[in-house]
């Protein structure tokens, strides 16, 4: 006889989770070696490099940091940003987003020393890197002046997955019908937490508030690995 | 297109899940998914129908279940669902809340179906399982 036995499995397992502890893990092992994490992310344009390349050139040799910087392909990222900073290109090959894998990858290719910040710049997206934990201690979402300032509301996950908001290219306010408050008001309905900061890399406006950020967040992870110690 | 890198591995995990059972003979995976993941329901289940055509799943079918954004206020402590993603509570409108449910793809459960040994049904009669089918509710 043809005795066909069905029964249900339950599982119940969130199928990402252990992409989730890998990232919670390399999170905790940068911790220790007191590097802090940054995931850049924004649309394309927005200003990651530029960012990155005035970071660098304010803190010149008084703080060690390096870069990954994704794209989908070229490696004119990294040529940009090699006369100041230790970077790695991470070249996708297509997809539209990074994965810790990658970063991984890169970061076992840099020179091996404890660098003070590990700066990931994501491929230009506003949609997957929001889905891709890469590690990171900080998120930090860029919107530019040139684009709408109702972003935020069109890619809620991003701007709730970041701790930071950064509009940059405010050298251009006068001449974009660009509102800040409406940008920030917008991303804070999302995202209660966020720091809100304001740049320009063409006339260096915000960047040393930036980089005090920065060391802030880096006080804060060291503070918050002796806790656990 | 992240829904496919997603599939590929709920894919491999209803595998494991469903052994010593052969992969051929899951018949369907539940699965549900929130809103905060940021994929598609309409493009997993793409992904998914081209993807399992390669594998030992392909005539195993997808039940992809929606999931509420719910969150707890970490103030007034009330439970509520996130709409239009306003993310504040309901209640007391304070912007200190905790997301418990709708950002991830959980994969619930797997109906298998076996040819049926004595062995099988022994153990079977001895453990917790279902032969009525696809839906619990």
């Amino acid at each position: 006889m043809n005795n066909i036995h069905s029964r249900v499995v339950q599982i119940d397992r969130d199928i990402t989770s252990e992409r989730k502890q890998a990232a919670a893990e390399f999170r905790k092992t940068l911790a220790c070696r007191g590097t802090l994490v940054v995931n850049l992310v924004s649309s394309p344009g927005a200003g990651k490099t530029s960012l990155l390349e005035a970071t660098a050139k304010f803190w010149g040799k008084h703080r060690r940091m390096a870069v990954l910087v994704g794209d989908i392909a070229t490696e004119r990222d990294a040529q940009r940003l090699a006369p100041f900073t230790p970077v790695r290109q991470l070249t996708t090959g297509g997809a539209c987003h990074l994965e810790l894998e990658l970063v991984k990858q890169g970061l076992a290719s840099l020179p091996a020393e404890n660098f003070q910040f590990l700066f990931i710049e994501n491929i230009g997206n506003l949609v997957c890197p929001a889905s891709h934990d890469l590690g990171e201690h900080r998120r930090v979402v860029l919107v530019s002046t040139t684009e709408g300032d109702d972003k935020p509301g069109k890619y809620p996950k991003m701007f709730r997955t970041s701790q930071a908001l950064l509009v940059t290219k405010i050298d251009l306010l006068p001449y974009v019908p660009f509102s800040v408050d409406a940008v920030i008001n917008d991303a804070l309905r999302i995202q209660g937490q966020l720091d809100v900061l304001q740049v320009s890399t063409l006339d260096g406006r915000g960047i040393e508030a930036w980089c005090h950020w920065l060391d802030a967040q880096r006080e804060q992870l060291i503070e918050s690995v002796g806790r656990e110690q | 297109m992240h829904e496919f890198s997603l599939v590929q591995l709920l894919i491999a995990q209803a595998v494991r899940a469903a052994a010593p059972a052969k992969p051929e003979s899951i018949r369907m995976i539940h699965v549900a998914l929130g809103p905060l993941t940021g994929v598609e329901p309409v493009l997993v289940q793409q992904a998914f129908e081209s993807l399992k055509a390669s594998t030992a799943l392909n005539t195993c079918e997808l039940e992809i279940l929606e999931q509420p954004l719910t969150a707890v206020c970490l103030e007034c402590g009330a439970d509520f669902e996130i709409n239009n993603f306003v993310f504040r509570c309901a209640n007391c409108n304070c912007d200190r809340i905790q997301i418990t449910q709708g950002d991830e793809l959980r994969l619930v459960s797997l109906q298998v179906e076996e040819q049926a040994t004595t062995q099988m049904l022994a153990a079977c009669s001895s453990t917790t399982t279902s032969n009525k089918g696809t839906q619990d509710e």
